[in-house]
């Protein structure tokens, strides 16, 4: 039948054969025409009965930079876990964009489809360079046999050096990152995961353990990348997220409890209740 | 120019390429072309002796691959070199033809003696020479393969890894000493005449697999080392050292160690199957745990993580191992552990980070 189909095509002489139409440009990229770059709807997780998320709905714009606070054992991390794929939810969505079912992939496929994750503590290879370190982060193939053959390309010698820079370890660049500050550690991941041309970061405690000069030059970091990036960051340091001064999520016991800029959060009720237990 | 690239910055490697080059021109001379009288005349045992320590070393460098690059302590990698050794027996046994014991001239000695009537179905093919050299990289290859692609799938790492491969290799030994396999039981395949057409007694055939081993270790070392070099290289030791990361920066990490897990595998069946026709015997005892943990000795003793140093390690424990074997055969195994353990407390980067360190130390 289908060859059929074919043939009567073919015969229609007013129109251009479908094969040489070409192939629409598809965007394989996220769709973020409605603003939002994830969305994660109704999501439930839960270990040994210990609902650890419960009923999460979350809404991330295109280009924000959100701060998520919450006490602990509110389910802050379970959520990174679940939007990079580290943990399958029992129930509910995560959508990249307006396509990408986010519950259909791997850890690996997550992050090449542009989602970058820093943890929560400062993770970076250790017993390779500053350089090398964000040349194996840089977005590119990343299948076995083409890393096998890899070569580095004058444009991507560029960009990490442009990198270096944004993150301000230019000097350290052939230091092997183990020997690098707790500071520039932390760094060293937010540029990793700059490497990977994310649309969307998740940092998580991006300032602990910092000190206030580190933390100062974090938050312009941080800010810089607003815009650019979506940026989530789960934080316990009240200081910082005040002075990042964005739109903050407070989330209790697996669900949001309340949102909206600093001030509203500070002054609302439950808030209040949950954080210092009035 | 391809070369050169390779072993730009790598001194140790250069030493032992340059030591290697040196064996094939020495010993093939000091055996064939002196003559036997002279104090200088090198035996035909000891040509095969130290053949038999370059398989040895190519085995450890494949060890050292994964281990010291990749860092899956693999304890079961004498499995992959007596399987290599197992598929170049099962060509040697097929030459033998009629000229065996019962002078069956299809089936070899041991199948007559089990009253069997036919070559078993795994047996055909070995009689051809290139078959049996594919096979010899294919079984370990592909047993890695399987036993890879499960085990990094389930992401099982670490101590649990290693117990697997153990239990693996102790598997595999249990079913090779059952007659009912068809691989000659515990006997194993031995006997063999020749090689080729050439017999494996001439000391011109001992020193072609001589100089063979050699080249063999050669290649397996270069070829170890481009692939430590690559950017793929680096992405196994960033596995190594922080395998979340690497996977959350978008590295599929279980195909990443599949691939070096397979390509070790090879490089220790081509070893095995060097080491058969040098030794002239394969069996069971091959695919003990023991070997395999001995061999894991060897590259710690070596210092891992540097592919050179598995050749020295290999070289110099075997060395030792024929000399007290000879004397005290008792004090062995002592020996080996008290190499061991002090080693492991007093030099982590082995002997040739002993060396290093020296070098590092004088201004």
């Amino acid at each position: 039948m289908k060859a059929l189909d074919k043939t009567r095509e073919m015969m229609c002489r007013d129109r251009v054969f479908e094969f040489m139409v070409p192939e629409p440009v598809y965007d394989p990229a996220l769709d973020t025409r409605h603003g939002p770059v994830l969305y994660m709807e109704n999501i439930s997780v839960s270990f040994d009965g210990f609902r650890a998320l419960n009923d999460l709905t979350l809404y991330i714009d295109d280009g924000e930079l959100r701060c998520i606070i919450g006490p602990n054992g509110a389910g802050k991390t379970t959520m990174m876990d679940v939007i990079t794929g580290k943990t399958r939810p029992d129930s509910g969505t995560v959508y990249f964009g307006q396509r990408i079912d986010l519950l259909k992939y791997d850890e690996p496929s997550i992050a090449q489809a542009g989602i970058g994750r820093k943890f929560q503590k400062p993770t970076v290879f250790q017993y390779q360079t500053v350089f090398d370190n964000l040349e194996l982060s840089m977005r590119t193939d990343k299948r076995v046999w083409s890393t096998l053959l890899a070569r580095l390309s004058g444009e991507q010698i560029d960009f990490i050096d442009e990198t270096l820079s944004t993150i301000g370890l230019n000097e350290q660049r052939n230091t092997i990152a183990g020997s690098l500050s707790h500071g520039q550690k932390q760094w060293l991941e937010i540029g990793m995961l700059l490497m990977q041309k994310p649309r969307l970061l998740l940092v998580d405690e991006p300032v602990a353990g910092m000190t206030h000069q580190e933390t100062e030059r974090t938050t312009e970091l941080l800010l810089a990348l607003e815009g650019k990036h979506s940026v989530v960051v789960v934080e316990h340091d009240m200081e910082f997220v005040r002075s990042i001064a964005r739109k903050v999520t407070v989330l209790h016991e697996g669900s949001v409890l309340a949102e909206g800029n600093m001030n509203d959060v500070q002054n609302n009720q439950k808030v209040i209740e949950v954080y210092l237990g009035v | 120019m391809f070369f050169a690239r390779i072993l730009k910055d790598d001194r140790g490697g250069n030493i032992v390429l340059l030591l290697l080059a040196g064996l094939i021109i020495v010993v093939p001379t000091l055996n064939l072309l002196v003559p036997e009288t002279s104090a200088i005349h090198l035996s035909s045992y000891a040509v095969t002796l130290i053949g038999k320590y370059l398989t040895y070393a190519l085995l450890a460098v494949a060890v050292d691959l994964v281990w010291g690059y990749c860092g899956i302590l693999s304890l079961g990698h004498g499995a992959f070199f007596a399987l290599g050794g197992y598929a170049m027996g099962m060509y040697l046994m097929r030459q033998i033809g009629d000229r065996g014991v019962y002078g069956n001239p299809l089936l070899p000695d041991f199948m007559v003696f089990l009253n069997w009537k036919e070559l078993p179905w795994y047996w055909f093919g070995f009689d051809q020479f290139w078959f049996s050299m594919m096979m010899v990289a294919l079984i370990p290859g592909l047993l890695a393969f399987v036993f890879g692609w499960l085990a990094f799938r389930s992401r099982v790492t670490g101590v649990y890894l290693s117990i697997i491969t153990q239990a693996l290799t102790y598997a595999l030994m249990l079913a090779f000493f059952r007659n009912e396999m068809g691989f000659g039981g515990n006997n194993g395949l031995t006997d063999f005449k020749d090689i080729l057409g050439f017999s494996l007694q001439a000391d011109s055939t001992r020193v072609v697999i001589f100089v063979l081993s050699c080249v063999a270790l050669a290649c397996g070392y270069l070829s170890c080392r481009y692939v430590v070099n690559s950017k793929l290289g680096r992405v196994v030791v960033a596995l190594r050292d922080a395998e979340d990361r690497t996977r959350f920066i978008g590295y599929k990490v279980e195909l990443f160690k599949l691939w070096v897990f397979v390509f070790s595998a090879i490089l220790a069946g081509i070893a095995g199957a060097l080491y058969v026709p040098q030794v002239g015997i394969i069996n069971p005892g091959e695919f003990s745990p023991i070997n395999s943990i001995e061999l894991v000795i060897w590259v710690a003793i070596g210092g891992r993580g540097t592919l050179y140093g598995a050749i020295v390690g290999a070289f110099l424990v075997n060395y030792s191992k024929t000399l007290l074997t000879a004397a005290l055969p008792e004090v062995w195994l002592f020996v080996l552990g008290a190499m061991f353990v002090l080693v492991t407390i007093f030099l982590p980067r082995g002997l040739v980070g002993l060396a290093q360190r020296r070098r590092e130390n004088q201004p």
